[in-house]
């Protein structure tokens, strides 16, 4: 049984994340501003914090700076605000993840879900040397397994080649025509456009919103690359 | 204290004070020196009786005597009444004077109270056989002619040792007021800016002639009477007449001069001359005709006056020969070509000011401050056309940015609610209903929630893309891992909506000047305006194609939907506010593609035949 804090100053929406968050079994808080929200947090033990940015009083990012200061639960920001620099802001500043507005309840649990995980369980699992931790994406070469917050993703063999390359050095660009001569092992004649649908295949198994993908990213005009981010 | 300072009274005040210490240092000056000349402080017993007026008074009194009682004695051997009078004349009371007069023998004939009480000066006149010895008496009492300057003499001798001091003080006295007078020219009571008083404001010349004039007239009047007075020994009145003179001479050279000092500050000094003054107004005439006249007739005009003066010389001067002429004519083309050069500079930068307009630089500003006439103002006119466009630009860029931030703003505040929206909409769809009515109007809700959503999205970013919020960040991208990935992106909706997408194959280094992800988002557009709708079962043709320093990308498709709009109408809708449309999505599709494509300095264009659609992304070559 998590404990799990809702803030946002829309009294519905609060209503809402609650009706579906209790619907997985997790015990919930809710707070209308960012005051009491801080009071909650310093009163019981809470594992995860969805905070919105815009509320009166005291404003999201300043309650979230407040709370770093005491604890390092995850908390993850949801605000109408879809710019890239608030997203910059707000993770830069100690969120572990964002959601903009309007959101699919969906994808919100999924999140939840993954923070949850990564924040409960990490360190807590014997790792052996073919076992490759980014974020809650786990890929075990030896038994050939993906696991995504825990839970095992069907994946190619294909795919699966892919993804051990890109996870084996996160960070680095490969383009289509580089993974296609490491993964198929041949010459590239025309045949690396289908690198493209095999990585979104791939995005749509393990990422939670595939158009904006938190690890499996997307590099125009270059190819594509593991996010090094949250990687321990 | 500045009132009072430059105020009329004060420097009325300060005009008397000066000519009165400029008076007394004049009359102490000439005092001391005449005492000197007149050895006064040397011998005071007889400095007055051996000067010259003393001896001319006693001349005339002695003529007097002589003239008038001795020839009136010795014709009618006077009568007793007549002596009486004469003797009265001559007392001692009445007179300072007194005389013997002796005939040739030395004998005695007349003469006035002979008693020899103390006398000094003698003047002898000898006439007809007969000496006129005159006396003055050492202690002059009697009101007569020598009483005056006697006293004068005695009052200088006594105040001698006085004289430098007073001299030195009144000297003083007047510098400071000079210095007083020259500071407050101009200046005038609780007013802080200098201004020109009435006499200022005549022209310096006439100023000058008139004060020279009244002074010389003033000195021929003076001197007539002053002649008069003197040989009539009348000294109070011509002391008087003298100091009148002064004042009134001094008094105008200094207004004279206060008057320079105020031009000096109002450097009106040789503004405010005639000459000046008609020199200008000439030059004005000339400009104001120069002005009026257009540039043919200047230009007609030179020539002409050039014509006319080589016309001169070739008649006058090319008979007689020799090397004047073929000089003059040398300097006079010279000094054409200067014109012309300096017609051809201005025109040169005239020209480089409009190229830099028509090309969108209106920063660019035409330097004229060395051009003339016609130049100058052709150059003034195209700085302020610049500046026109300029600050039409900015405030049309202003206006967009204030548009785009309500837009953003307003979105976001519509975006909350919408969340409840699409949130409760879907815990109904969650709840077990099995009424097929309520089933149906829930998915409408969803839908046209999903269509809000989608909405509100494509608003803020049309918004930002049209007013230049958004930023491109320039790389060298290749376009066919590019095209790759937006086509493995899109590879499932294709699949999904039986379209077969069909690429030419091109080179593999055709590389595109772009930004990542913007072009991605424009991408994106594209294939889902493709996806969107394409008739089902048919192919969407891409082709790339290289052109100079551009890349074309062309998406060619076939629409399930009647095109009946233009290709503009068609990028305008939503702008347009045309809502003849159906469907999906919001409109501000290719209105955000085209203006994220234009951000990137690319263009794109969209032609329409009949339900072949055909749109065209044009890049530069990285």
């Amino acid at each position: 049984m998590y404990n799990i804090l809702i803030c946002d100053d829309d009294y519905d929406i609060v209503s809402a994340l609650k009706i579906y968050l209790s619907s997985d079994n997790y015990n919930i808080f809710t707070a209308y501003n960012g005051k009491k929200a801080i009071e909650i947090i310093k009163e019981h033990k809470i594992h995860l914090v969805l905070l919105d940015i815009m509320m009166p009083e005291v404003d999201g990012i300043t309650a979230m700076v407040e709370i770093r200061k005491i604890s390092n639960v995850p908390i993850i920001l949801l605000t109408a605000k879809s710019e890239d620099n608030d997203k910059i802001l707000g993770l830069n500043l100690g969120a572990d993840d964002y959601i903009t507005k309007p959101f699919n309840p969906v994808e919100v649990l999924a999140r939840v879900k993954s923070q949850l995980r990564r924040y409960m369980h990490l360190g807590s699992q014997t790792k052996s040397q073919a076992v490759i931790r980014i974020g809650d994406i786990e890929l075990d070469d030896d038994a050939k397994t993906v696991t995504v917050s825990g839970e095992e993703v069907s994946l190619t063999p294909i795919e699966f080649d892919i993804l051990r390359l890109l996870m084996k050095n996160p960070g680095k660009v490969y383009s289509t025509k580089q993974i296609y001569s490491e993964v198929w092992d041949d010459e590239p004649y025309g045949a690396e456009n289908t690198v493209a649908v095999h990585v979104r295949h791939i995005r749509e198994k393990i990422e939670i919103n595939p158009a904006e993908p938190r690890y499996f990213k997307v590099v125009w005009g270059q190819g594509y690359k593991m996010e090094r981010r949250n990687n321990q | 204290m500045k009132n009072i300072k430059y105020s009329l009274s004060m420097k009325i005040m300060a005009y008397i004070l000066i000519t009165i210490s400029a008076f007394i240092f004049a009359v102490s000056v000439s005092a001391s020196v005449y005492i000197k000349v007149s050895d006064i402080d040397r011998n005071p017993e007889t400095a007055f009786f051996e000067s010259n007026i003393c001896k001319e008074i006693t001349h005339d009194y002695a003529k007097e005597v002589y003239y008038g009682y001795f020839k009136e004695y010795m014709l009618t051997y006077m009568d007793w009444q007549k002596s009486e009078d004469y003797k009265q004349y001559y007392s001692k009371e009445n007179t300072n004077f007194f005389f013997a007069i002796t005939d040739n023998w030395g004998n005695n004939v007349l003469s006035s109270y002979t008693d020899t009480y103390g006398y000094r000066n003698t003047f002898v006149m000898e006439q007809n056989g007969y000496t006129v010895t005159a006396f003055v008496r050492k202690d002059i009492t009697a009101e007569d002619d020598y009483l005056f300057p006697y006293q004068a003499y005695n009052f200088a001798y006594e105040i001698r040792q006085f004289l430098i001091p007073i001299a030195s003080i009144s000297l003083i006295v007047t510098i400071l007021l000079f210095i007083y007078l020259m500071y407050s020219a101009a200046h005038k009571k609780g007013s802080d800016v200098l201004e020109q008083s009435f006499i200022d404001k005549i022209p310096l010349g006439p100023l000058l002639l008139l004060c020279a004039g009244v002074m010389v007239s003033a000195h021929f009047v003076l001197r007539e009477v002053a002649i008069a007075l003197y040989e009539e020994f009348m000294f109070e009145e011509l002391i008087m007449l003298l100091s009148f003179g002064f004042a009134f001479a001094f008094i105008s050279l200094m207004i004279l001069i206060s008057s320079i000092a105020a031009r000096i500050k109002l450097k009106t000094l040789f503004r405010n001359t005639l000459i000046y003054i008609i020199t200008k107004a000439v030059l004005g005439f000339i400009r104001k005709i120069l002005a009026n006249i257009s540039i043919l007739w200047k230009l007609l005009l030179a020539v002409t006056a050039l014509t006319i003066i080589e016309l001169i010389i070739i008649v006058f001067f090319t008979a007689r020969g020799g090397v004047v002429p073929v000089v003059i004519w040398l300097l006079l083309r010279a000094g054409m070509i200067v014109l012309f050069s300096f017609v051809a500079v201005n025109m040169a930068e005239i020209k480089k000011g409009g190229e830099e307009i028509s090309r969108g630089n209106f920063q660019y500003k035409i330097d004229n401050k060395h051009m003339m006439t016609d130049f100058k103002r052709h150059a003034d006119n195209l700085n302020n056309i610049s500046e026109g466009m300029s600050d039409a630009i900015n405030e049309k860029m202003k206006s967009e940015r204030f548009k785009s931030d309500l837009i953003t703003n307003v979105s976001h505040d519509i975006k909350t609610p919408l969340t409840s929206i699409i949130n409760y909409v879907d815990l109904l769809d969650r709840q077990n209903i099995d009424d097929s009515t309520s089933r149906e109007y829930i998915e409408v809700l969803k839908k046209q929630s999903a269509r809000l959503k989608k909405l509100t999205e494509d608003l803020i970013e049309a918004s930002k893309a049209t007013s230049g919020v958004i930023k491109a960040n320039m790389e060298k991208l290749n376009l066919k891992e590019i095209m790759n990935q937006a086509l493995g992106e899109y590879c499932a909706k294709f699949t999904e909506n039986n379209i077969e997408p069909v690429m030419n194959d091109f080179d593999e280094d055709i590389f595109i000047r772009a930004d990542g992800r913007l072009i991605w988002r424009v991408m994106d557009n594209m294939m889902g305006n493709i996806c969107k709708h394409s008739h089902p079962g048919t192919r969407a043709y891409i082709t790339v194609e290289k052109k100079d320093n551009r890349v074309n990308i062309c998406f060619k498709n076939v629409s399930k939907e009647k095109l009946n709009i233009s290709a503009e109408e068609l990028m305008e809708r939503f702008v347009r506010g045309d809502s003849s449309r159906t469907g999906e999505g919001s409109g501000l599709g290719l209105s955000i593609a085209k203006s994220l494509t234009e951000i990137m300095q690319g263009t794109m264009q969209l032609e329409i035949e009949g339900d072949l659609f055909k749109a065209c992304l044009i890049f530069n070559k990285g």
